[in-house]
């Protein structure tokens, strides 16, 4: 050959080497999301035991598992063959005619349906390349990929394409009920995030494309874990809290007029003042569910950190869901009883202590109101766990603000500017000065409110989910601390793989990754670009 | 994949992709409020907390529930009922009157005398103050004395708005439709001398209402038959307004009775400060125990034409929106006791009431207090009307359709005139035609209308969900 003679007799000078590291605590990170019941997929360009050895070191793939499936058939049968065997060995049952899902899918259900949840007997790890998956994500074969894939604890997929890819997290989408989380760097992950329900970029040095087109963007992968487990799961609390009580303060506003108009010959009577109404959701009630929906948290971030189960609720759609909004909707209903029978029987044929009527339309729809009101800021005032200094100026703030708004609305200088608009002058004078009605308002919020608290109360004691059993525990802890916070040491796969990687002709790289060859502590291996 | 990023450096490297953006820190402000680290109180449910704080509420409420059943329990009340619709009342006499005005006399005996004030109390059950129609229809600035709206009321005031081509003062239906039944209390001492009871008719109504909200038009000097020149009583008074009272003080619009019944009630069944009996200064009671016998100045034949011409007027105005206002007369009077606070002086308090349950013709002919159910269908409520009264005449088609036109175009001449025999004639003429269709061409048009505008959307509805149930395959 002509190269045997010319590189004959050469002096090594040196080598080279590229060190790309991991980041700063990925591995800490997938460890919490996997306490998180989150699956982590990795979906990349790079050679496979590139991708192996960084699985291995940022523990998506333990030394511990049950087992490593390697998909590299060349052509569909080879991979069906593969994929099928994977899932004998993880589940044999899963092959046969009775099961559930087997069985679903022969009836050719009309799409979209979902495969569900299929557990295998232990931990396993599949790791598949770039052409065998060309192959696999074909018609007839994804559905085998993704149900082998979703019962592993990891999967590495390597030598893809940017459009594989987006085509990977597009299967899981479509056939599973789940939340698909792209993060990615390059402008190669970027259709990935686009196909993804939340796309995260991480900026770098790669330039901007992952960025620009993600839903989020930070700088470290670690973040990522601060992003679901803090943020993401307080947003998700904050909101169904807002929903609930946003339904349940509005039927109880409305449904107050339903029962009225039992009494008012059905002739859509308001029970309210207009203004009332003008002001109810726009005034009175729309501060405190602010503060409510930027500030309350169920538990501050080092909790949330260190229990990553808490995500649990988040992901089962456990806290605003049809059932849910039927309680919401029964427990309106309840408070507009309480809210109208209350000031009626208060009221009727009942008169002032100097004889004086007490008994009119005005007065009555003032005693409403102000019940109604005081009901629902003792509901919010029930549903917020986080009370900062804005929340106690938002709904303290806003009932008090109520009551000036009414003073203002019912006082001589208004009325008598326009008589036809503002029609209650003197109401609020002579009606807030009856004991009754102060009375009548303490027991609507005693009865509103009683049940309420009771049920909060009784329910995490005698039927706990999961979530409740955790928080006690935080309560616990927050009560008695712990003298040391628990760090779970990071077993490092140090022991027998390193993360560094050969890239050189497939022979050697087999036999040094494999993990022969290693001893406690390695010597720099550099990468030789030779190719032979 | 990894990248080797220095954990402090947040520089945003790349290029520069806002417009004149040069590389600045884009780091969050590391407040307690931007990193939502806000000191705050975080209270728990548990059961150190809930329990205690519901016993603490039973055990307050408790007592308060005593004290306030103890002193309601205090309250004597009397209540006389002068309907009249039982055969062996008094007042039976007035329900169909031969002269009016008719007077009727109630007795009774107090067993026990009445100390200390005695409130007396009108009141109505089964009246629909507060029926939105009613309630809407009054002139707030014409009864605060504005001038310009005194001789133009508001639309709302329809249609009490305008009589004989002249504003009417006050205007509306809630003014229109004032009590005005006239109690007299006597003491039957010896058998020739009873001794009227003097009843104070000052004091009734709300200050805020009686000085500020009320006002007669300005005029200080000017007579107050000067001061409403240009406007008509409402059609269903006997006198104008200004001529309530003999003294200026309690005549035109600040006339307490006037202000008391203006002030519309929150439920149909209800009561009305009438008069006060005011307790004397020396040691006699109020009202000492004995026989007393009440004068009733009883106006229902005027007010139950009212009612009718209210139901069918604004049936006319209002397609059968407003169906009854079945007066059903109640006095009461009665004192309540100051409720919360006790007061040694006042250890008893009377109450003396007359009630009155009214036959409430449109509905229920039993008299039962009726809920408005009826009013959806007015159909239904007018056929029940006709059929308790039963006139049966035979007549075409034709000759029902110039009925109902001339009936229509007298109401737009005659606006207050009693409708309701001839819609009487109308529905129940008997001619096999349904109670639907009974009221001409337009009913018929109507009802035609409506079912094929049901028909072609319920087709297509249905071939709408056809055409959704089948997608069509994205190529």
């Amino acid at each position: 050959m002509v190269y045997e003679e010319i590189e004959k007799d050469l002096m090594l000078l040196g080598a080279t080497a590229i060190d790309d590291k991991l980041q700063d605590g990925v591995p800490e990170t997938i460890i919490t999301l996997n306490k998180a019941k989150i699956k982590i997929w990795v979906l990349t360009g790079d050679k496979q035991e590139t991708a192996v050895n960084i699985a291995y070191a940022c523990n998506i793939f333990e030394d511990e598992m049950d087992g490593m499936f390697i998909v590299e058939g060349k052509d569909d049968e080879t991979v069906r063959r593969e994929l099928r065997s994977a899932r004998e060995k993880m589940k044999p049952e899963s092959l046969l005619e009775s099961d559930p899902v087997n069985s679903y899918l022969t009836t050719n259900p009309r799409m979209p349906f979902k495969i569900p949840e299929e557990m295998p007997n232990g931990n396993y790890g599949l790791i598949i390349n770039g052409y065998s998956l060309a192959h696999a994500l074909e018609g007839n074969l994804e559905l085998e990929l993704l149900r082998t894939a979703c019962m592993c604890k990891g999967v590495i997929c390597c030598r893809m394409t940017p459009l594989q890819k987006a085509q990977v997290v597009e299967l899981v989408k479509r056939y599973k009920k789940a939340v698909t989380l792209a993060i990615g760097d390059g402008a190669n992950d970027v259709s990935m995030i686009k196909a993804a329900h939340i796309g995260v970029g991480i900026s770098g040095q790669e330039g901007m494309q992952a960025m620009l087109n993600s839903d989020y963007a930070f700088s470290q992968f670690r973040y990522l874990q601060r992003l679901l487990l803090v943020h993401g799961r307080w947003s998700y609390n904050r909101m169904c809290k807002f929903l609930s009580y946003f339904f349940y303060k509005n039927f109880a506003f409305t449904l107050v007029h339903f029962w009225y108009a039992f009494y008012s010959g059905f002739s859509a009577q308001t029970v309210y003042d207009t203004w009332f109404i003008t002001f109810y959701n726009l005034v009175y009630t729309s501060l405190p569910v602010l503060g409510l929906s930027l500030f309350d948290q169920d538990v501050n971030e080092t909790w949330s950190l260190r229990f990553p189960e808490l995500y649990e609720p988040g992901q089962c759609n456990l806290y605003f869901n049809k059932k849910e909004f039927v309680k919401c909707l029964m427990h309106g209903i309840y408070s507009s009883l309480v809210l109208f029978f209350i000031p009626m029987g208060t009221v009727y044929n009942s008169v002032r202590n100097d004889g004086k009527e007490i008994s009119d339309y005005q007065s009555f729809s003032v005693i409403v109101q102000t019940s109604l009101l005081c009901v629902v800021t003792m509901q919010i005032a029930l549903e917020t766990t986080y009370w900062t200094m804005i929340s106690h100026i938002f709904t303290w703030g806003s009932l008090g603000f109520y009551f000036c708004i009414l003073f203002l609305l019912y006082s001589d200088g208004l009325c008598l500017m326009f008589p036809n608009i503002f029609q209650f002058l003197g109401v609020a004078r002579n009606t807030l000065n009856l004991p009754q009605m102060w009375l009548s308002i303490v027991l609507s919020v005693v009865l509103c409110m009683l049940p309420v608290i009771g049920y909060q109360f009784l329910k995490p004691l005698f039927w706990p989910v999961s979530v409740d059993k955790i928080i006690d525990r935080i309560h616990h802890c927050m009560r008695h601390p712990l003298p040391h916070p628990i760090r779970t040491k990071l077993k490092h796969a140090s022991s027998r793989r390193s993360a560094y990687a050969f890239s050189h002709k497939q022979g050697f790289g087999a036999l040094i990754t494999s993990g022969k060859t290693m001893r406690a502590k390695m010597p720099k291996k550099n990468s030789f670009p030779f190719k032979k | 994949m990894a990248m080797n990023y220095n954990a402090k450096d947040e520089v945003d490297g790349g290029p520069p992709c806002a417009p004149g953006g040069t590389a600045k820190n884009r780091r969050p402000d590391n407040t307690a409020f931007k990193q939502q680290r806000l000191p705050a109180w975080q209270p728990i449910l548990t059961a150190g907390t809930v329990l205690p704080t519901f016993f603490i509420i039973g055990l307050i409420f408790i007592p308060i529930g005593i004290g306030i059943f103890v002193t309601s329990n205090n309250i004597r009340e009397i209540e006389i009922d002068y309907t009249g619709t039982d055969p062996a009342s008094p007042c039976n006499k007035c329900l169909s009157p031969n002269v009016t005005p008719c007077i009727c006399t109630i007795n009774f005996t107090l067993e026990q005398s009445f100390e200390g004030n005695v409130f007396m109390y009108y009141g109505l059950s089964n009246f629909y103050q507060n029926h939105r129609r009613y309630v809407k229809s009054r002139d707030d600035s014409q009864l605060n004395g504005d001038p310009s709206a005194l001789l133009n009321p508001s639309k709302e005031c329809e249609p009490y708005r305008r009589n004989e081509d002249k504003p009417i003062a006050p205007c509306g239906a809630i003014a229109n439709s004032m009590f005005n039944d006239t109690l007299d209390l006597f003491l039957v001492g010896n058998e020739s001398d009873p001794t009227p009871i003097p009843l104070k008719k000052k004091g009734i109504a709300w200050w805020t209402d009686k000085n500020v909200k009320f006002r007669n038009p300005p005029g200080a000097d000017i007579p107050l038959e000067e001061r409403f020149k240009g406007t008509t009583k409402p059609v269903n008074w006997v006198k104008p307004v200004y001529l309530l009272d003999p003294d200026e003080d309690n005549s035109g619009f600040i006339n307490e009775d006037f202000i008391v019944w203006m002030r519309t009630a929150a439920l149909p069944t209800f009561r009305k400060l009438y008069r006060l009996i005011e307790r004397k200064n020396d040691l006699h009671p109020t009202l000492p125990a004995g026989r007393y016998y009440l004068n009733i100045t009883y106006n229902s034949e005027k007010r139950v034409n009212s009612f009718h011409t209210l139901a069918t007027l604004w049936e006319s105005f209002l397609h059968g929106e407003f169906c009854s206002s079945q007066r059903c007369s109640k006095i009461k009077t009665s004192i309540p006791t100051q409720l919360y606070t006790a007061r040694s002086q006042h250890t008893e308090q009377y109450v003396l009431t007359t009630v009155e349950k009214a036959d409430c013709a449109c509905a229920k002919p039993e008299g039962s207090s009726g809920s408005g159910v009826w009013i959806f269908v007015p159909g239904v409520q007018f056929s029940r009307l006709v059929g308790s009264n039963g006139a049966k005449m035979l007549r075409s088609v034709l000759a029902l359709r110039q009925i109902a036109q001339r009936t229509i175009s007298t109401a737009s001449r005659r606006q207050f005139e009693n409708k309701v025999p001839e819609k009487q004639k109308l529905f129940q003429e008997d001619n096999g035609i349904p109670v639907h269709l009974k009221g001409g061409v337009a009913d018929a048009l109507l009802y035609r209308t409506t079912m094929i505008l049901t028909v072609a959307g319920t087709a297509y509805a249905i071939y709408q969900l056809a055409v959704a149930s089948f997608p069509k395959k994205q190529g």
